[in-house]
């Protein structure tokens, strides 16, 4: 598995002191309630909704993206939202270590765990939990509330258990996203 | 350049900058509108009602001549499209819904995620499209507690975006 290299234009990316790599077209809400891990790339286009914060606390954290995680072009990351005890509010999102989320993906999901991988166009419905080393097919929809659970592939709308990962996946994917993180450079010019 | 939205928001409303609006747009009272959605309205207006929900990546477009008419109460979640004729009360269109054009929606439908309308067609009130084949079936249970749901939902958006985001005012 070789991937290539992708170039950037140097002006349209901010590179933060953790190695971060945030492209300025990339639109980010509530950015104080944001926590990115280090090493993590977002693209162009890329949301991130950080400003629908549950109500009552003060400071919190909203979206927390561990490292090395990639967020491809058009995803849109959104806590998840509802009411608990009368109370209508949204709640924290995480989202662990060598996550890769797809082209035009929208999460809404209330964990996703360490190396996962979701595809192209998938949704996430509200309050979803994703283990960890999961994989997530291209248009997959995993309905609200769902646990998709360690070492499973999932497909379709809705989506069910179609196969499973072998155990070595958690170095696989740990190599890629470290390898994808190495090849994305500034453009020589 | 493109010429500049003519806009009329209600002050009630709430309508975030950092979003495409396009041609003649009127938004009612207690209408919400995220960054990151698209109203065009390169052909006739497109005029909100009251309480509206429009998430990010929502687009609305109306290209026919006549105004696009938008009722109450909708909530059109994330990336769905509507390129409809016109759209009752209290209807929710899920993430990546699309209702084609020359749709009309009645009232309380739901259009489901992915789920998308033929072009042309008028569906009756309360019709749910779900699933990866596109059924239906009419909806038989009682909105009265979802709507108590949207009216908080309103109510939480109505005080925390304006923490963080800017809001436009009409033109």
């Amino acid at each position: 598995m070789d991937l290539p290299i992708i170039h950037y234009s140097k002006s349209e990316y901010i590179e933060t002191d953790t190695g971060n790599k945030v492209s300025r077209k990339s639109v980010i809400c509530g950015s104080q309630n944001i926590v990115l891990g280090g090493k993590t790339i977002l693209q162009t286009g890329s949301v991130i909704r950080g400003d629908l914060k549950r109500t009552g606390t003060g400071h919190a954290v909203v979206v927390s993206v561990g490292r090395y995680c990639f967020l491809s072009q058009g995803c849109v990351i959104r806590p998840p939202c509802k009411t608990y005890k009368g109370v209508f509010s949204y709640y924290p999102m995480k989202i662990g270590d060598h996550v890769i989320i797809g082209e035009g993906t929208i999460v809404q999901a209330a964990t996703i765990g360490s190396f996962v991988t979701i595809g192209k166009n998938c949704v996430i419905g509200r309050f979803a939990i994703i283990k960890d080393c999961c994989k997530i097919e291209d248009n997959t929809v995993i309905p609200p509330n769902t646990v998709v659970p360690s070492f499973s592939i999932y497909k379709g709308s809705p989506g069910k258990l179609v196969d499973e990962l072998p155990e070595s996946i958690q170095e696989i994917y740990e190599a890629r996203t470290k390898d994808r993180y190495a090849k994305f450079i500034p453009r020589a010019d | 350049m493109m010429s500049r939205p003519k806009l009329t928001i209600s002050t009630r409303a709430l309508v975030c900058q950092d979003n495409d609006l396009r041609g003649e747009i009127i938004v009612g009272a207690g209408t919400v509108l995220h960054p990151q959605c698209r109203v065009w309205a390169t052909g006739g207006p497109i005029m909100f009602g009251s309480g509206n929900i429009v998430e990010e990546h929502v687009v609305i477009i109306n290209r026919g001549p006549e105004p696009l008419i938008i009722g109450d109460h909708n909530v059109f979640e994330v990336g769905s499209v509507m390129e409809g004729m016109k759209i009752g009360n209290r209807n929710t269109l899920e993430v990546k819904a699309h209702v084609k054009t020359g749709t009309w929606l009645g009232d309380e439908c739901v259009i489901g995620t992915v789920c998308s309308t033929h072009e042309n067609e008028i569906l009756p009130d309360r019709t749910v499209i779900y699933g990866d084949k596109n059924d239906r079936r009419i909806y038989s249970g009682n909105k009265a507690n979802q709507m108590s749901v949207h009216m908080r939902h309103l109510e939480y958006l109505m005080q925390t975006l304006p923490k963080f985001n800017h809001s436009r005012t009409s033109t």
